[in-house]
């Protein structure tokens, strides 16, 4: 058979293609088989870690849940410390301000606050962080610093919360015109906002009728 | 090239490398990739990800049954089709998509045992306070799911959870803002008013002629006749077909007889057993050991030593040789085959001879016999005779439905022939406009239908209107009754009623403002008033919600910016009665965050809470869904 004969030759061929670049093309599959298995233990530890985040996430969340301060606090402080680069680290640290706010260590608060704004890089978790942070300068009479806060970004689809609480701070130092300002945006804004009745009490209060 | 090498050489080793290298790649990245199903359309897409017709179907029919509950079942099929809007379960779809997509591109996780855990701890798949797997399945699959695509939906609804929980139970409130919304809410304003009314200067007024005339000539489309149609239909609908439908005893029998499993519980059976392990790996020895072990154990069986005390000494299954080897009750395809087979083939209180599974070898005793119980034909007659209308009507539908479209479309100028085919009858209505109808003509799809210019104009057959699924119509127009505009001496009166109230509405307000200016000039509001024959009223402190007073007027007040140490703040107001009223806000008393009790602050303080963390999740959402990359193809719905 003709095959046969061809074949033999290349096997031929094959054998010292082999004994000359045998060792390397081994050496190279090894390489290339222990890189694929680098990476998926990598991923697979990865997701592991995850894993372990989100369980103890859940256990803070139903201890917040039951008002369990302890239990927020010391398995928190697990999450933030082992776990700082999974996303639960920064609801982590929401809960952990919310607690601190409860106990009325606004510093504290503002702590975890700061953290999330330094180390979150979802920017929809840090405008969360930095309403929440101004909230807290806010009731700790910082009111210049809170505006500054707000001032430095674009608030996107978080304009109405931004305007509103920006108009909360103005009329607490009297600006009642830039109040009056803020809350209309804030009423007019696209998309969800917050109690819109208590919104427009807000707005009436500052008065559409003037004094006189 | 490469397919035919590799023909020619089938048979050497260069075929078995490259059936290595194949191996070696589904090995390592698995075989499922290749094998999903492609086949269904799809209404959406989330960035890379098809949110598939049957996704959208599945919601759709869950949110029809959540709104179906609400209303009771005897809801309007056609209110119901309303209410349930198609657009917005899509949006929901694909908010929930991009939020899975967020919160795993993030890094939120559930693992296997997480997710374990969770459904562990749901109390419908327990019995007796423990997990329960056989009940899980069993309602898992009337879902009509298996149980790796319900846990498939539970991990993704865990997820998507994960991120709203930790942003909706941590939101703050300042306490500054709670006593705000104190100060506001319950607010007091102390006021002082006088009402202009309207009737005062009603009986002064003369409209005349010419000013209806002008009025009437400005205005003629408000005093048009409408538009108006009557039309011709014919109406086919399911449930109309299953009413008429013959039914057939026998059919109904043999129905009954096919799905009698349906109508009641299969037989289940109680058994005991012993079990001799086998391992797996075992040999020939280890094998005729455990079977001459196992024939001792049914010897002293059969000699009448106690089978429960046996199964406690000799029983190799842990889970049941504590209890005597009790099993308890069971119905076909729960156990291995040939121990299912043994024990539906013994009588109540025989031991089997020793019978061979996947596990080792079984003496199985069977103790109790459930028999199956069915529920009697006549119990479930109206059910069966039910459903075979709906068969029957359903057979026929489709079909009437398409001889009644070509019918119609072949013949557009009647809707007898169709009339005919069908063997039904042609209804006719009452003029309705476009607007508004009575009868059939109360659906805005049939009056769209009716006013379309192809139905109207050119008087053809409408195409097929699906009222709902079930129930169509064709229809034409009978009869058309163009707008005409009412005659002037027709509408006289009411013109004249209308110029009447306007120009009294103009003197009360004039009345008013003549009163403000006196009053602003230091004219005493009190006596102002009784020198016109009206009061001055001071109703003294009014809350926001107070209703003693007209509740336009009370809103207003509050409106109102606050009076100074000097002076009061005034206005005034046209009710919408047409009333005219002058007011003055004396005083402004906040609320007292200090008076409120503790439990009306905290649950005013909660409420904050849970509306800021909504707002907030909210922003959240539409921010992802604004960076996400969404198509829809509404008209695949």
């Amino acid at each position: 058979m003709e095959g046969y004969t061809t074949e033999q030759e290349q096997v031929e061929a094959l054998k010292r293609w082999w004994q000359k670049n045998g060792k390397s093309v081994l050496f190279g599959i090894v390489v290339g088989l222990l890189a694929l298995a680098g990476g998926r233990y990598w991923m697979e530890s990865q997701s592991a870690k995850q894993e372990q985040a989100s369980v103890l996430f859940e256990s803070v969340m139903s201890a917040l849940e039951e008002e369990d301060f302890q239990g927020v606090l010391e398995r928190g402080g697990t999450v933030l410390s082992q776990y700082s680069d999974t996303p639960y680290a920064s609801l982590v640290a929401f809960a952990l301000a919310r607690v601190k706010h409860e106990d009325g260590d606004l510093d504290a608060a503002q702590t975890y606050l700061r953290w999330v704004l330094t180390n979150s890089d979802d920017p929809s978790v840090t405008h969360v962080a930095r309403l929440r942070l101004a909230t807290i300068l806010w009731s700790q009479d910082q009111s210049e610093v809170a505006l500054e806060l707000l001032d430095g970004v674009d608030p996107g689809s978080f304009v109405a919360r931004y305007e509103e609480l920006r108009g909360d701070i103005l009329v607490s130092i009297g600006k009642h015109n830039e109040a009056r300002q803020a809350y209309t945006v804030a009423m007019s804004a696209p998309g969800p906002g917050g109690d819109r009745n208590i919104l427009q009490m807000k707005i009436d209060d500052l008065g559409f009728v003037d004094g006189q | 090239m490469l397919m035919q090498a590799i023909r020619d050489r089938a048979q050497s080793w260069i075929a078995w490398v490259i059936v290595a290298l194949l191996i070696l790649v589904f090995a390592v990245w698995g075989v499922n990739a290749y094998f999903e199903p492609e086949s269904d359309v799809s209404v959406g897409r989330v960035n890379d990800v098809d949110i598939k017709l049957r996704q959208f179907q599945n919601a759709y029919n869950q949110q029809r049954a959540r709104i179906q509950g609400q209303f009771g079942s005897n809801i309007d099929p056609a209110l119901l089709e309303n209410l349930v809007s198609k657009d917005l379960v899509l949006q929901s779809l694909v908010e929930q998509e991009v939020r899975v997509q967020v919160a795993e591109d993030n890094g939120f996780s559930i693992g296997d045992a997480q997710l374990a855990s969770f459904i562990n701890q749901i109390q419908e798949f327990q019995t007796e306070g423990r997990f329960d797997r056989e009940l899980y399945e069993q309602l898992v699959s009337r879902l009509a799911m298996s149980p790796a695509q319900w846990e498939f939906e539970q991990r993704r609804a865990l997820l998507l959870n994960q991120p709203l929980l930790g942003i909706l139970n941590t939101a703050l409130v300042s306490e500054k803002n709670v006593n705000n919304i104190v100060r506001l809410r319950d607010q007091e304003r102390s006021v002082g008013y006088v009402i202009f009314p309207l009737e005062n200067y009603l009986d002064e007024i003369t409209v005349d002629d010419s000013a209806v005339q002008e009025h009437y000539d400005r205005n003629l489309e408000a005093f048009a006749n409408p538009e108006q149609v009557s039309i011709e239909y014919i109406r086919l609908a399911m449930a109309d077909l299953a009413a008429k439908v013959d039914v057939d005893e026998d059919a109904l029998l043999a129905s009954y007889e096919e799905q009698a499993e349906n109508f009641g519980t299969e037989e289940r059976r109680k058994a005991s057993h012993i079990l001799i392990q086998v391992d797996s790996d075992a040999d020939e020895a280890g094998l005729e050991e455990a079977r001459k072990k196992a024939e001792e154990v049914l010897a002293k069986a059969r000699e009448g030593e106690a089978f429960e005390e046996l199964a406690k000494t000799y029983s190799d299954d842990p889970g049941s040789a504590g209890q005597g080897g009790d099993l308890g009750f069971f119905g076909r395809g729960i156990m291995d085959k040939s121990f299912e087979d043994a024990t539906f083939a013994l009588e109540k209180g025989q031991v089997s001879e020793i019978v061979r599974s996947g596990f080792g070898f079984h003496i199985i005793k069977l103790t109790d016999i459930e028999p199956r119980k069915i529920k009697p034909f006549e119990e479930v007659r109206e059910i069966l005779e039910q459903e075979y209308r709906n068969t029957e009507a359903d057979g026929q539908f489709f079909e009437l439905v398409e001889q009644l479209e070509t019918a119609a479309f072949e013949n557009p100028d009647t809707l007898s022939v169709a009339a005919e085919v069908l063997d039904m009858e042609v209804v006719e209505s009452e003029l309705f406009s476009r607007t508004k109808g009575e009868g059939i003509a109360d659906n805005p799809k049939i009056r769209t239908a009716a006013f379309q210019s192809d139905v109207l104009e050119n008087r053809n057959n409408s195409e097929l209107i699906e009222v709902t699924t079930n129930d169509v119509v064709v229809l034409r127009v009978k009869q058309h009754k163009p707008s005409t505009t009412k005659p002037l001496e027709e509408v006289r009166e009411q013109i004249t009623e209308i110029l009447r109230k306007n120009q009294g509405k103009d003197k009360a307000k004039s009345s008013g403002e003549a009163f403000l200016a006196q009053m602003r000039e230091g004219g005493d509001p009190t006596e102002l008033a009784t020198g016109l024959d009206l009061e001055w009223k001071r109703p003294g402190f009014i809350g926001r919600n107070d209703d003693s007073i007209d509740r336009s007027l009370v809103r207003v007040v509050f409106e109102t910016a606050r009076p100074t140490e000097e002076q009061p703040s005034v206005g005034t107001f046209q009710l919408p009665s047409g009333d005219y009223a002058v007011y003055s806000v004396y005083e402004v008393r906040d609320g007292d965050p200090a008076s409120l009790s503790d439990e009306d602050k905290t649950v005013l303080k909660d409420t904050q809470i849970r509306v800021g963390g909504q707002a907030e999740f909210g922003a959240m959402i539409e921010m992802w869904k604004q960076s996400a990359d969404v198509v829809l193809f509404p008209e695949q719905l």
